[in-house]
Formats: structure tokens, sequence, C-alpha cells
């Protein structure tokens, strides 16, 4: 890791970087190992600040995306404490496959700014992507999806959201109306924007798409007269929201939403009834879901539901998502 | 027709599996403990079994359907492989699990195993789906069949799918045979003949590869490719089936189904569009075009091999004929290699090296593309030796360990003067970035129940690559070989190497 803060000039950085790399490869021929492998996919970055109180697990998740998504990693950290001017630090982020000789590194960017000094965080960042692949960004500025924000922070996060192939953003948290607001306002401009909230959903949405299959009468579907949703936090959480949308879109019946006691946060029931059947879906712990179609009974992992996994689903699914887009234009409709 | 299930999300959500039981012939083996099991376990946990499944087992071993699911749950935790094990996942899991003790020869056996089928359609609505799976011996599939066939088991409201494991067949003739029995109880179209190379994950990417991008396919012909040469070694020995080993050797245990089918995944022509019956079309068109040899050019284009006593890291090992359960006398082939030839346009004249053994330096399992050197040789490679000229482009699809695909060209070595020297461009899939990919019967599982017969190989593959390796087989058969002929931990006979040498080429060294 280069110690000393450079200055955020895109030549700097990739001067740096060039540094990284060959120092790495000498370290390796000196060992006499093979030399490092360089992978990118995509160039990844993800946008921060001091509100951030999971940065840490989400570095780590970054470090753990690596290894599916090799890119080019740049953290931008909005920060009260950071001082004048842009400053970064460069590094690679290497490990080795299990038994495998061969090292494989990835490169992260490290870029700090006062949130007044964001304005010139995008013409930097425009020069340090990896060019002709993917641009994703990690949006972790709650800040960023409150009507609120600092307007010079506003206008310098929008440069580098403009560059963006997807933007990835988690409303968790964040007071849903104005979220969801927001999220418009950028979709309306074109943009393709996931929702980790949303992304949260899948063991839920998988799980009901297949007792349908299963459904001797998918037919009994349009007899589906109950749906409920419960969550257990205060108020509806955005993916309450989203699970009633989807499901409206689907059923010819309006979703009840509800609050609850039991394991959460977020969602904690689905219940689907008709005349003659009901399919029940109950978060009975940390992992697991209890499916009950009728009178029977299964246990399904909530596997896919950490950090790490739900970035993963998201940055497979990079291009147009018309579900979520079509749920995502039903929320509006949907009352908490 | 019904009308489409709204809450399909085909962008994040697995195929799953159908509603369908699965019968297991052969459920006390290796095969069910290590690998149908773990599979069928992962796919629970990924909430692709949908609560309509069962799966009966069945050996002789007697056991409760309690007892049978204790020791498949004792083979999951030990076996399953970069997943975790889900206790909850599992106790539903374990509910669909049935066992029939009883000996396949017995009829009664087969009664048994319909009762428990129609119990298990009564309690999980499998939708009188039944696929049946042969992992036994291969010497039952014959009497299986047949009495599938005379219980009537081979028909019913739901459809009816045989999965029949490797071997195929023992040569051309049985292997012929074995698919006119099957065919007399079973239709081709419900006969899903396995190949698990084809369903790892590093097979299917060599298809992404060639078809995905524009740029490789117009080299991938006799204009711009030299030779090929395809490996698959071990540094294991037999590990404790010297018996099975004895009568299959490397020819048959890896050449004639494997490696072929790699071979033709490598050349076949595009298929016009990706579907199960254009890609084995272009599969079994390529294997067909195979050149099949004369038996008096078996001795110039083929090679046995069996490995003998060494020492390896300073740890003594025991030849082929010293393991347990080996005649001490041995004839069989540990070690086998073939000089192949393609008789179409595109690859006339290319040899493609096959090579497969056991106790070789290293498990390894790669295709070398060699190109053509470019026809003029300008630059000079320094060497130990002198000058020379440089060694042309290869291109290497790595399967295992690494899985990846790595090129090699020439560049400038610094510095003043234009010496050249080659450096290897190196791409490791997402799998070796420490992902999980999913396991071959994973893939295989799921297609067979889905009906995807794509990665499966049909009767007119089958026995085109019996027939390119029978008149090898016919001639090994009538030959007394002066084995052993390679000390185990080397990269096979010298025959080998002469063999390339008659064409000009050298096996490299993975
Ligand atoms: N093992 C592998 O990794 C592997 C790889 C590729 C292909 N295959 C193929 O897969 C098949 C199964 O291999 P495997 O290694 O699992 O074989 P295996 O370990 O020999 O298992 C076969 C099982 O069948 C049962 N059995 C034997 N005779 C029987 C009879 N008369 N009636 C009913 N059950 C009987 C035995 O259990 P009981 O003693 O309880 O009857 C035995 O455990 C073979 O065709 C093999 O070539 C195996």
């Amino acid at each position: 890791m280069s110690s000393v803060a450079l200055p955020a000039q895109p030549e700097r950085i990739m001067k740096e970087l060039a540094r990284v790399w060959t120092s790495l490869a000498e370290e390796e021929r000196h060992q006499g190992g093979p030399t490092v492998l360089r992978a990118c996919a995509m160039t990844l970055i993800v946008a921060t600040d001091d509100e951030d109180e999971e940065s840490l697990a989400a570095s780590q998740t970054l470090t753990e995306l690596m290894h599916a998504h090799p890119s080019r990693a740049i953290v931008l950290r909005s920060s009260d404490r950071a001082g004048e001017g842009l400053s970064a630090h460069v590094f690679a982020q290497c490990w080795k496959p299990f038994g495998k000789a061969q090292q494989i590194c990835c490169e992260q960017i490290e870029i700090a700014a006062r949130p007044d000094q964001w304005l010139d965080v995008g013409p930097t960042v425009l020069g340090i992507i990896v060019p002709d692949l993917p641009v994703v960004v990690w949006c972790r500025q709650k800040s960023a999806l409150r009507s609120s924000a600092n307007d010079r922070a506003q206008v310098g996060l929008e440069s580098v959201l403009s560059l963006a192939t997807k933007t990835i953003v988690d409303t968790r948290g964040i007071p849903v109306p104005e979220a969801l607001a927001r999220m418009r306002e950028w979709k309306q401009r074109g943009r393709i924007v996931g929702d980790l909230e949303w992304t949260r959903l899948t063991p839920w949405r998988q799980t009901i798409a297949h007792a349908f299959e299963d459904f001797d009468a998918l037919s009994e579907l349009k007899n589906i007269r109950t749906v409920e949703i419960a969550y257990t936090d205060e108020v509806a959480p955005a993916s309450a929201l989203y699970a009633a949308a989807w499901l409206e879109n689907g059923i010819a019946a309006n979703a009840a939403l509800r609050r609850e006691e039991g394991f959460g946060p977020g969602l904690h029931r689905i219940s689907l009834k008709s005349g003659n059947t009901s399919i029940e879906l109950e978060r009975t712990g940390p992992t697991c879901i209890r499916l009950n179609v009728g009178d029977k009974e299964q246990q399904i992992s909530m596997a896919g539901s950490s950090l790490y996994e739900l970035m993963h689903e998201e940055l497979t699914v990079l291009g147009p998502d018309a579900v979520f887009d079509a749920a995502f234009e039903k929320v509006g409709e949907i009352r908490s | 027709m019904a009308d489409a299930n709204p809450f399909q999300d085909p962008l994040r959500f697995e195929r799953r599996v159908p509603p369908c039981a699965i019968v297991i012939f052969g459920a006390n083996g290796d095969l069910t403990k290590r690998k149908l099991l773990p599979a069928l376990y992962r796919l629970a946990y990924e909430r692709r079994i949908p609560q309509n499944f069962a799966m009966v087992g069945n050996s002789r071993t007697p056991m409760s359907d309690e007892d049978f699911r204790q020791k498949m749950k004792e083979s999951v935790q030990k076996f399953i492989e970069n997943s975790p094990f889900d206790e909850s996942v599992w106790e539903s899991f374990e509910q669909t699990l049935y066992y029939v003790a009883g000996d396949l020869k017995d009829t009664r056996c087969y009664q048994a195993i319909q009762k428990k089928l129609a119990e298990a359609e009564q309690q999980n609505q499998t939708g009188d789906n039944v696929l049946y799976y042969l992992s036994t011996q291969p010497s039952y599939y014959e009497i299986v069949i047949e009495q599938l066939g005379k219980h009537t088991m081979n028909r019913g409201k739901g459809w009816r799918r045989i999965v029949i494991e490797k071997p195929f067949g023992h040569d051309l003739a049985s292997a012929h045979k074995l698919n006119q029995q099957t065919h007399e109880v079973f239709p081709e179209e419900d006969v899903y003949r396995i190949d698990h190379y084809l369903g790892k994950e590093t097979v299917q990417n060599i298809l992404a590869f060639r078809f995905g991008n524009g740029i490789f396919e117009p080299l991938w012909n006799r204009r711009y490719v030299n030779n090929v040469q395809i490996t698959a070694a071990e540094s294991i020995g037999v590990e404790g089936r010297g018996a099975y080993y004895q009568e299959a050797g490397a020819l048959r245990d890896m050449i004639q189904n494997h490696l072929l089918q790699v071979m033709a995944t490598v050349t076949m022509e595009p298929p016009t569009v990706f579907d199960a019956t254009n890609v084995r079309d272009e599969r079994a068109k390529l294997l067909r075009a195979i050149r099949v040899m004369k038996p008096e050019q078996v001795p110039l284009y083929a090679v046995a091999g069996q490995y003998g006593p060494a020492k390896i890291g300073g740890q003594q090992v025991p030849g082929f004929r010293q393991e347990e359960g080996v005649d001490p006398e041995s004839q069989t082939d540990t070690y086998a290699a073939g000089t192949f030839f393609v008789d179409n346009w595109r690859w006339a004249g290319v040899p493609f090296y096959i090579r497969s053994g056991k106790r070789l330096p290293k498990r390894v399992t790669d295709i070398a593309i060699q190109f053509n050197a470019p026809p003029l040789a300008m630059f000079q490679q320094e060497t130990r030796m002198g000058p020379r000229a440089p060694r042309p482009n290869l291109l290497v699809l790595r399967i295992q360990p690494e899985e990846g695909i790595s090129l090699r060209f020439l560049s400038k070595s610094p510095g003043s003067g234009m010496r050249v020297r080659p450096v290897s461009m190196d791409f490791n899939y997402g799998s070796s970035f420490g992902e999980r990919s999913p396991s071959a019967y994973e893939t295989l599982l799921v297609d067979v129940m889905t009906g995807d017969p794509t990665l499966y190989t049909r009767q007119d593959m089958v026995e085109a690559s019996w027939k390119v390796v029978q008149p090898i087989l016919d001639v090994w058969q009538n030959q007394k070989f002066n084995f052993p002929n390679y000390d185990a931990g080397t990269w096979g006979p010298r025959e080998s190497d002469e063999m390339l040498a008659r064409q000009g080429h050298v096996w490299r060294t993975p």
C-alpha cells in the first residue's frame, strides 16, 4: 500500500498503481514464484461517509467480492475529518486461491474528501475508471437518498453516479418515501438502480414462485383473495412494500401490510389465501423460513442474505431488471 | 395451455427441479455417498428442490428409512464441498428420502420399489414423474432395465427417464447391445448417458469461449493450428479400485468417453442454435469424422503403458502389478496415448494427441492448441543452446485443477537489440477466484430432471467413440506388453514420445 497520501490527480494515481504492480511482480520473482495475476471485470466504486456505521463490514465485503468480481475498486469517502484537498491511497488486494501457487491481485484506490469538496471528485474518478468495462457505484451514503442533502456534495455525487452502468443502494433504515422518490428521479433519467432491500426478497420470491409451479392449480392463483405481509420494524420497510407490489403484479388482490412480533429485521411473514388453500412463509430463525402449503411444511434456507451475497447477486445482474422495475413502478400505489 | 407463472424471475432464480421422484440403484455405494446425495442436498439448500420431491434408494444392505437417512446425513456432512450444512434444511430434505433393501436379481425387489414409489407419490405428490439412476456395477444395467420393463415401471401418467453411469459398454459390440436392450424399454429421448466431464463448468466454458467470442474461431482450423494435445493426468494410482480398473484400463476409462467428448467440444462446428439437438448433432458429427485406425496403424498411432514401482518424494510407491487385487501379470494399460485425425475440411491433417494416465507427475487436465509458426522467422530467441527460431503461439485451455486459459506469445526482451522471448498471458475463470461453481452432478441432475439432454451423450455419440477406440483395443488384446514400461511419477513411456517425434512434435510439459 502506498504509505503516503497522494494528491488525487488521475496521472499520479495511475502512476502509483503501475508502481504497485511492478513491485508486486518483483516481490514474487524474488521468491521464485509465478508472477501475480491481474484480473478485472469492472470498476466498482464505493461511496461512503462518516454516517456509514458499517463501513468496516462493507470494506471486508468489498475484499470478498473481488474473488468473484475482480475489479478496480475505488472507495470514495466523504468525511468532515478529511484534510484540505483530495487525497488518495493506492494499494493492491492480493490473495492466493486455496491450494494454488499463483497470487491474484486487484487494485484498490481510496480517495477522501470533505463534503464541500465533493465537486472535485467526479473529474478525478473519470480519469481512473477502467476503460471499456462496466462501472458500478455502490452508494452507501445515506444522505444521497435524502432530499435534505448538502447541495455541493449532492452535485459531486451526481457526477460520479452519471458514470455508472448501475447504481446499487440500500434503503434499509432510510425513510422510505424519500429514498424511493430519489431512486425514481434516477430511474427517470434512464439509470439502472438496484436496491439491496429488493435483493433481500430473493429467497421469499423464489419460494413463492416455486410454490406456484407445483400448485396443482396455478389456476388457484386467481382465487387468492387475501395477501398479508408482516414485518417487525416500527414502520414498513422497503422490502415489505416491494413484496406487496410484486405480489399485486401477479395476483388480483390488495396486499395488507402490518407490524408483527417475531424474527426480523424486515420481512417476517407472507400469507396468501384462497377459499381452498393457503401458502404461508414465516421467518423462523436468522437463516430460515418455514413454508406451509396447505398442511405441508418445509424448511427453506435463506442462503443469500449476507451483505456479500446480496452484493454478489446485484453484481451479476448489471443490465435492466424488468421484474424489479415493474415492482418499483407499482410500489407507489401500495399503502403501508 | 396453463397460464404462465407470473412470479418467475429467470434473471435471478436458478432453474429448479420439477416435482418428481428419483430412484437410485446402488444407493449404498460410493458414487451415491460422494456425489449424488451431496449434489441433491446442495440443490435443496439453494431452494431448488420442491416440496413435491422424493428419493428412493436401493441396495442389498438391510436398512430402515431412518437408518438410510442417518447414513446419508453423515455422507453429506463428510463429502459436501464449499458449502455449509444447514441442520434445519437437512431435516426437511431427509423427509423425502426413502429406502428399499433388495437384490436387483430378485423380482420382488422391483415390486417393493413400486410400492415405495406409490407411498412417496401419495405423501409428496411427485406428479408421477420418475427418474431411475443406475449407480450400480455395470453388470446389472441390463437386468435392471429389463426388470423395469417387465414391471411396466417404464410407463406412467408422468415421465420416466433413466440415467446410465459410465462405463457404457465394454467395447463397441457390448455398447451397441446395451443400447438395443435399453431401447426395448426406454425410447432414446428418455435415456441419459452421463459423462460427468461434460457437466464440468470448465468444459462448458470451452463452448462459451469458442462461440461467445468472435476472434478465435477464424483461427480454429488447419490453416493456423499445427497440432492439439489433450492431457488428463492423475498423480494417484488406483487407490483400492485395482480390481475394477484392471478390467477397464486408461483407454476405456478415460479416452473412449471423457477425452473424446472433450476433443469433440474443442473441435466441433458451431451449432446453429444452442439447444440439445443441435449441440449433440455437431458433437456426434465430429466423433464420426475421427479417422478409425487400421490394425496395422495401431502400433504407430497408439501407445499403452503401465507404471512400475518407484520412489516419489522419498516415498516408495508400488507398481500397478503390486496394487491390491491386481494380477501380478496384468496387461492393463494405466497409461494410454493416441494420435487421432479428424477427416473434415476444418481439421484434415492436424494431429490430435490424447494421453491419459495414472501415477504421472501431477494431476492436470488441459488442452493445448499449438499454432503454426509465422511464415518468416524474423526474430531469434536466446536459449541455453544458443539462438534459435522462437516457439510459436500456444493456447492452453485448462480444465483442472486451475481452470483458465493462457495464451503464449512472443514479446521483446527489455534492453537493446531485438531479442524476443515467450510470455504467457493468463486468465483464470471465476471459479479460480475462490467462487463456488456447481459440481458436475448438480448441473447434470437438474438437467435430467428438467429434461435437458444437451450435456448427456446420445446413442450415436457413444457408438461413434467406441468405433474410434475399438481397433486399438483389438490389437492390444492380442499383444503381450513388456510391462511395466514407465516409472510412477514420470510422464509415461518412451514410446509415447517416439509417437510424437514421428510427426516432428514433442509432448509439452503441463
Ligand atoms: N465412484 C465413482 O466416483 C464413480 C465415478 C464415475 C462413475 N461411476 C460409476 O457409477 C456406478 C456406481 O459406482 P460406485 O462406485 O458407487 O459402485 P459401488 O461402490 O460398487 O456401489 C454399488 C452399490 O450397489 C449395491 N449392490 C451391489 N450388488 C447389488 C445387488 N445385487 N443388488 C442391489 N444392490 C447391489 C452395493 O450395496 P450393497 O452391498 O448394500 O448391496 C454397492 O454399494 C458404477 O457404474 C461406476 O462405474 C462411479
